[in-house]
């Protein structure tokens, strides 16, 4: 057995594992509608996350990772239909009435920028409902007349009352590498759940950041 | 009087100074790391689902809500890379109310970098139109700001009413947000990347 064979299985091996990284599944009837994905002829997917996250050093000035970021504010954030009702002083958003629940912000990043992180900064001190927030992509066919792919590529949610606080999706072990020609990124929240019904002022979405590196 | 070997390539050097002060000027902002972002008053967002927005024919924004509850803001939210200069926000919009005026605030906002924490806003620019002056242009200049986007948010709030109150309509319009800000690093940038 040479050196070059045993690197040659090394590298198949890794690339195997790669492979198995990016292989999505549909989402399942309660992942679609936690994410607020209520029709069915909507072809959604979940990727999972193969690798448990790194540990990664993070600082306000990249840690020397050449790493940047881009915000969305809560107030940037749009309804998924227009019967989500909010409020609040900017940059923060209240969903204050009613059932639709779910808001949504797109990202505009560099093309190959590998996303490593997505924090959500909010407020919780509802004991009903929690707010869940998705990363997402939404990919289609480059010329063809395609459906688009909705693909849940992390999620997490808020927890408790724990007043502010912040929600990280730690993408560091397989960081999301940013197709610009055939897909949109963008962060979901869902500001009620389980319960399905807005809680006013006891939940506010403050900021969403990504940390990428381009 | 003949030009020699020296004179030559004095002639050439001015010649190629030249070129490159008039390439700055074509493309004015390039050379000094300026960059200019424009947003249509419409594609504000606004503050509050009961703020009820009209657009004009423009791409300005206008509000028509009469004295119901909510806030009367729309918000410009602006992506500034960390560490660029903010040198300035100019508006342009119409104002031919008799009753109310169109108020900017520049706003930062800021949180702890990984941890909870309510946003901390910070005030950096105001202004307003006052009268009917019809169409109108201001210029907000915060004091020296340097942009720290991985802690704060920057965007710029309009207000076409107090809150609960009546609004103009079409009288008092935002048509138009440009802004200002440097990269202060405009030939290595982020180390040789793109």
């Amino acid at each position: 057995m040479n050196t070059r064979w045993m690197a040659r299985s090394a590298l198949a091996f890794v690339c195997c594992m790669a492979a198995n990284a990016w292989a999505d599944r549909p989402a399942t009837q309660t992942e679609r509608q936690a994410m607020g994905f209520d029709d069915p002829a909507q072809l959604v997917m979940v990727r999972d996350l193969p690798f448990p996250a790194d540990s990664d050093t993070r600082a306000p000035d990249g840690a020397g990772l050449g790493d940047e970021w881009q915000t969305r504010i809560g107030t940037a954030f749009q309804g998924r239909t227009g019967a989500f009702n909010f409020g609040g002083q900017a940059p923060s958003i209240a969903c204050t009435s009613g059932t639709e629940r779910f808001a949504t912000a797109t990202f505009d990043l560099p093309a190959g920028a590998a996303i490593k992180y997505v924090d959500m900064f909010a407020y919780d001190n509802s004991s009903s409902e929690e707010m869940l927030v998705f990363l997402l992509s939404v990919c289609q066919g480059t010329g063809g007349a395609d459906p688009p792919v909705s693909t849940i590529l992390a999620n997490s949610t808020t927890s408790g009352t724990p007043g502010d606080t912040v929600v990280t999706l730690n993408l560091s072990s397989a960081p999301v590498i940013v197709d610009r020609y055939t897909c949109r990124y963008m962060v979901r929240v869902n500001m009620a759940s389980p319960g399905g019904t807005c809680v006013g002022g006891s939940i506010f979405l403050d900021k969403v950041r990504m940390q990428y590196t381009p | 009087m003949r030009c020699n070997e020296p004179c030559k390539m004095t002639k050439a050097l001015l010649l190629a100074a030249g070129f490159v002060l008039a390439s700055a000027q074509a493309n004015a902002g390039v050379l000094y790391g300026t960059d200019y972002d424009s947003y249509n008053g419409r594609s504000g967002r606004p503050s509050d689902s009961l703020l009820s927005l009209g657009r004009d024919g423009n791409f300005g924004s206008y509000c028509q809500s009469g004295a119901s509850s909510g806030r009367r803001t729309v918000v410009y939210p602006f992506d500034i890379p960390d560490q660029f200069e903010v040198f300035s926000v100019r508006v342009w919009g119409i104002d031919d109310s008799a009753s109310n005026n169109l108020s900017y605030e520049l706003v930062k906002s800021c949180q702890p970098f990984l941890s909870g924490g309510g946003p901390v806003r910070t005030v950096l620019a105001t202004a307003a139109s006052s009268g009917t002056p019809g169409n109108f242009s201001q210029l907000l200049i915060p004091a020296e700001q340097v942009a720290t986007s991985s802690t704060c948010a920057y965007f710029l709030e309009a207000r076409f009413a107090p809150d609960n109150s009546a609004c103009a309509g079409f009288d008092l319009r935002s048509v138009r947000v440009r802004l200002l800000s440097n990269n202060p690093d405009v030939i290595f940038r982020n180390g040789f990347a793109p």
